[in-house]
């Protein structure tokens, strides 16, 4: 079970989040319908490092931006989600 | 932390009734509400503060509301020194840590329930958590300690 | 042949147990092993596939051969490793995997077995023609196995439980326990954890006294064990309070799984010592040379009176030490080496064992290359060291790799999560040894892996039928997938196939270790979930009170909800019949509490609840609700309630009881991640309302009665007092009836229920349950997420296109536009009628035999007509009005004739909403 440091709460076990998608997977009530197709059926799956919304559902529920490696888990930021955040 | 002692802890059960959420999308808490539990960056309970809500209604006018929740809320209030012990029971939060002292409050999960518990003193905390969960941690705590 | 005994040493055995119905007593601190060494039983079990006279091999966990089953009742433990568990006063241990007794197996008469179950006998099998699976399979069954689990209820509770802390020592031998104190005295939150009931590791078998880390401010946990090393410093350890069979303390569980988060992780873990490869070495009195120098120094148990020592390295030196001073004989040390150390013993230098001799009682005498010749030494135990392999498990679990050492022959950490160290004999800080020989008279009878069976023959045999990878060796021979995986067996295995292939050992590799550790048992697995609850059972505020009228509960999700309120000699289906016509005719109220209910407040509540919701929500009037619907991204349906506007910027929207948690996030996605400059709050308010739905043609009557207030018209709200309960009054039906729900905080709801229970019953109503809600809703044509909103079916799909908000700007809009889902032959709402009961999830055909065309999602009887009513999805939909089909249930054997309608099947105008 991965350990989260939340912005908000501090380091807390995995159990505590949940997992939303991939940060390249957002789409937006405005964009083209090709390109919320392409966001949503298309996506790349990396083996190193992505980035990755979460939300601290069990704690501050508040929504984060992991940056994890598929493989290893390690975990090199985590920062409150900002919308104008590049993908 | 013997092997063979049995958590010391007490542990009382009652429809937790007065809370309410306090939202503000704008502006900073009011004085008038100083003391609440914040649970989110812009979210506080209002607890047993039944009498001061017209008061913070008011003071939060067109930037914030007041949603009761506690209908639908039980709190159980734990004493005993084992009070720490008995909440690492299927729980996931570092209630040992010396940081974690009276007026700390933390949301986390314990045997699968989404709780909020609030430390009220030395040996004391109360643990909030929906009411349809009640009979599920009533068992759990009964099963653990001394006095559940 | 001189059996096992007791050294005199004054202590006195107070502890009684059994062994086969045999009593035996034990000393205070005997393993399983030690007593019933020291009782003189050396035949301990039979192996796994041959049934081949087996004893004891170990001194600890990494124990291959003498599995047996602890317990009686709800506590038996089958499998349990006789080294790993400590005698109390009662034990009752039993061997397995032998009939009618051990002494006599039948199975035994199998080294025939042999000829059957060679290195990838199963996928043999499964590659021939099914009958020979067939065949073989009852044979196999009864043959092969293990300890058969208990079928009686386990008794003790067993407890998880988090632990915090900023190192984690694993092992307590010399090297854990030094760590340990070490970091104590620097500060911070120290644990130390030991599986043996003492510490010391090693240095018990060395007679080495260990300093104490508890008084250096250690946090202690013995007979504990470290079974998995997972991501970011979280260890799960598996505590023992009560042996396997044994009552736990008053009040305790019989153990505990600890989730342990560490800032730092060091691994103390010892090594293993390996056995040698020779024909026999698996007899009873064939034992790792450490093993027998723990018995002797730990538990005063000298396993043999002749030891012979077979060794490629300096410590079983000490073994001889040992058994000299407890007053064994050492009758030869056999060392590979050319040059071995002085010692004072007879010590043969280049000398091999090549076969251990003896019958089922265990082993007699050793034949050994000595040089150039063979000879032969009488033997009550042959004591051997093939040397020692690191436990690198819990590195490897999480990530680390690991470097090859020539001199030990053995794999050590090597890089890995820097939050991990390993220390003393666990980076191998042990004895070198000299290369493994690979001489090798009688490889069939030359085990490798212990427990599962697998010879030097098979591995070789693997090998020529082209196995070359280590993990495919693995699967096809099982080496090293016993319930031991290995410990004592992979580096031989992994010897053997390298020779076979030329290459080094590093070259052919090495397998997975994966958690755990060692066995744990289901029970510490469950925790606090065992007993029935794998998951809570979340009860409805009014939970009391149906309970008082002896509902039915029916689970849903989480919840149990009541399914219906059965009177004396009433079945389920007659009862819902009958509270679903008092719904029709007079009045009925059931309880609506789980709905997800949501507080949508703020200057652009309407703005949030537009993106959310496919429906118009923006020109709703103050005081007025309607019917809403929510679709995924991909423009699916996801969820479907109710939005009522309560003031000028505050709602709320009711959804599905089962999506609830889903709505609660799908809404903070919303808002948070696509609209985060929204002025807007969203309070979940699920729980705080308890929920009450009055339904009938009296509802409206009886609510006026009650309230004393003008009831609100359809899909109108109102506030009043009930039994002087505060009430949200929304006139939403779901039954087609006129209704109206009252919402009240969960806490105070039950006067309100009794009120109008006594209102509804006076006018000859009942309270009614999900089943009669079902018929009910069916007849109309409602819509259920999760029947026919399946995450397959768009709003066309549903019949629901007409309420789409044309502008767009909700979430599943842009999808909706997808030429695919506006395809003609989609699999489409309509309703199917029949003389008799429809079954429910028939599928849909022309003819028994021809292509499904849908499927039947929802089914009911006509409440006031004959025959039964179904909702369907069916490719065309309502094109294929009037045609008549086949709804088939082959699983339910009923087949009905069905004609195609419209799904609604009473009231389509909507007339009986209208007082």
């Amino acid at each position: 079970m991965m350990l989260i440091d939340c912005p908000y709460c501090g380091e807390r076990a995995q159990a505590e989040f949940t997992y939303e998608r991939t940060l390249d997977s957002i789409v937006s009530l405005d964009m083209p319908v090709e390109e919320v197709l392409a966001r949503l059926f298309s996506r790349a799956n990396p083996r190193g490092e992505d980035r990755e919304l979460w939300r601290h559902t069990f704690g501050c529920r508040q929504w984060l931006v992991l940056r994890r490696h598929r493989r290893t888990h390690a975990i090199a930021a985590v920062d409150p989600y900002a919308p104008d955040d590049p993908e | 932390m013997g092997r063979a002692i049995v958590i010391d802890a007490d542990v009382a059960l009652a429809p937790a009734r007065d809370v309410t959420v306090l939202d503000l999308w704008e502006g900073e808490l009011p004085a008038i509400a100083a003391g609440a539990m914040q649970v989110e960056p812009r979210r506080w309970w209002l607890i047993d503060r039944g009498e001061a809500t017209e008061e913070i209604d008011t003071a939060i006018a067109g930037r914030g509301v007041l949603v009761p929740i506690g209908g639908g809320l039980t709190r159980a209030t734990i004493s005993g020194p084992g009070w720490r012990d008995l909440l690492s029971v299927s729980g996931f939060f570092d209630v040992h840590h010396s940081g974690f002292g009276a007026g700390s409050a933390v949301s986390t999960i314990i045997h699968h329930v989404p709780v909020r518990i609030r430390v009220t003193g030395a040996s004391s905390c109360d643990v909030f958590f929906a009411t349809s969960y009640a009979s599920t941690l009533a068992e759990l705590w009964q099963k653990t300690s001394k006095g559940g | 042949m001189t059996a096992p005994r007791r050294i005199a040493d004054g202590a006195t055995d107070s502890l009684r147990f059994t062994f086969d119905g045999r009593a035996m007593t034990a000393r205070p601190g005997d393993t399983l092993a030690a007593a019933l060494l020291a009782n003189g039983v050396s035949l301990v079990a039979r192996s796994f596939k041959y049934h081949r006279p087996r004893g004891i091999m170990a001194a600890g966990v990494e124990e291959p051969n003498a599995l047996v089953t602890v317990g009686e009742g709800g506590r038996t433990e089958p499998n349990t490793r006789a080294t790993d568990v400590f005698v109390y006063d009662g034990l009752v241990a039993r061997s397995q995997n032998a009939w009618p007794s051990l002494n006599f197996d039948m199975g035994a008469m199998n080294g025939m077995l042999a000829r059957f179950l060679p290195a990838g006998f199963y996928y043999k099998t499964f590659f021939g023609p099914a009958s020979r699976w067939m065949l073989y399979e009852r044979f196999i069954r009864r043959a092969a196995g293990l300890g058969k689990a208990p079928v009686d209820r386990d008794p003790d509770h067993f407890e998880h439980r988090a632990a915090f802390c900023d190192v984690l020592v694993v092992g307590g031998g010399p090297a854990g326990i030094q760590v340990a104190r070490d970091a104590a005295a620097s500060g911070g939150r120290v644990i130390l954890v030991e599986q043996d009931a003492l510490l010391g590791g090693s240095a018990l078998r060395d007679g080495i006294a260990v300093p104490d880390p508890v008084q250096a401010g250690v946090r202690m946990m013995l007979r504990t064990t470290a079974s998995g090393n997972w991501d970011h410093g979280f260890v799960t350890l598996v505590e023992r309070i009560a042996e396997p069979g044994q009552q736990p303390p008053a009040g305790m569980p019989a153990q505990r799984l600890w989730h342990v988060r560490a800032k730092r992780i060091v691994l103390a873990t010892g090594a293993i010592e390996r056995p040698l490869t020779f024909a026999g070495n698996d007899r009873p009195g064939v034992m790792l040379a450490s093993a027998v120098r723990a018995y002797i120094r730990r538990h005063g148990v000298l396993a043999g009176q002749r030891v012979v020592i077979a060794t490629n390295n300096d410590d079983a030196y000490r073994t001889a030490d040992a058994a000299r001073e407890a007053g064994g004989t050492v009758v030869a040390i056999l060392d590979s080496r050319p040059e071995p150390p002085a010692a004072e013993h007879p010590t043969f230098a280049d000398a091999v064992p090549l076969a251990a001799h003896g019958g089922r009682g265990g082993v007699t005498a050793i034949t050994a290359r000595v040089g150039a010749t063979t000879r032969r030494f009488d033997a009550d135990v042959v004591a051997m060291s093939g040397g020692f392999t690191p436990v690198v498990h819990l590195h490897s679990q999480a990530g680390g790799t690991l470097g090859w050492r020539e001199d030990i022959q053995a794999f050590v950490p090597e890089g890995g999560p820097e939050w991990i160290e390993s220390v003393g004999s666990a980076v191998g800080e042990v004895e070198p040894i000299a290369p493994a020989s690979a001489e090798l008279p009688d490889p069939k009878h030359s085990f490798i892996d212990f427990q599962n069976d697998v010879a030097a023959s098979d591995v070789d045999l693997a090998w020529r039928e082209g196995y070359r990878s280590v993990e495919h060796l693995k699967r096809y021979t099982t080496l090293g997938m016993a319930t031991d995986q290995g410990k004592t067996s992979n580096m031989a295995g992994l010897a053997r196939l390298a020779t076979s292939a030329g290459v080094t050992i590093p070259q052919a590799g090495l397998t997975t270790f994966r958690p755990p550790y060692t066995p744990l048992t289901l029970g510490a697995m469950a925790g606090a979930d065992g007993g029935g609850h794998a998951a809570p059972r979340r009860r409805i505020a009014l939970h009391d009170v149906h309970e008082a009228r002896a509902a039915l509960w029916q689970p849903l999700g989480l919840w149990h909800r009541p399914r219906a309120y059965p009177q004396i000699g009433e079945t389920l289906h007659d009862a819902a019949l009958r509270e679903a016509r008092a719904v029709r005719t007079i009045a009925g109220l059931t309880d609506v509490s789980t709905l997800a209910k949501f507080a949508v407040h703020g200057p652009d509540a309407a703005r949030l609840l537009e993106m959310v919701c496919a429906t118009g929500i923006a020109k709703l009037a103050v005081g007025r609700g309607r019917y809403t619907f929510m679709l995924r991204e991909d423009g699916m349906v996801l969820d479907d309630g109710t939005v009522w506007r309560l003031d000028e910027n505050g709602y709320l929207l009711t959804s599905s009881t089962g999506g609830a948690d889903r709505m609660e996030a799908h809404l903070s996605y919303v808002h948070r991640v696509l609209a985060p400059t929204l002025r807007v709050s969203v309070v979940a308010q699920q729980e705080h309302y308890a929920g009450i739905a009055l339904a009938g043609p009296r509802a409206a009557a009886i609510l006026a009665d009650l309230t004393g207030i003008e009831p609100p018209a359809h899909m109108g709200l109102a506030r009043a007092k009930v039994a002087g309960v505060p009430a949200l009054i929304l006139a939403a039906s779901y039954s087609g009836e006129r209704a109206f729900e009252l919402y009240a905080a969960g806490h105070d709801a039950a006067p309100i229920w009794g009120a109008i229970e006594d209102k509804v019953r006076a006018a000859g109503g009942f309270p009614y349950g999900l089943e009669a809600l079902e018929f009910l809703r069916i007849e109309k044509g409602h819509v259920v997420i999760g029947a026919e909103a399946d995450g397959r079916t768009t709003p066309h799909d549903l019949g629901l296109e007409r309420m789409l908000r044309k502008a767009g700007g909700f979430v599943g809009a842009q999808a909706l536009a997808r030429p695919a889902l506006a395809a003609p032959d989609r699999r489409r709402l309509v309703g199917l009628v029949s003389s008799e009961q429809i079954p429910e999830g028939a599928m849909l055909v022309a003819n028994h035999g021809a292509t499904v065309e849908g499927h039947v999602t929802s089914a009911g009887p006509r409440l006031l007509e004959s025959g039964g009513a179904a909702l369907a999805l069916l490719a065309g939909g309502m094109a294929r009005e009037g045609e008549t089909l086949l709804a088939t249930s082959p699983t339910r054997d009923r087949h009905v004739r069905v004609t195609v309608t419209a799904p609604v099947f009473h009231d389509p105008d909507g007339a009986r909403y209208r007082d």
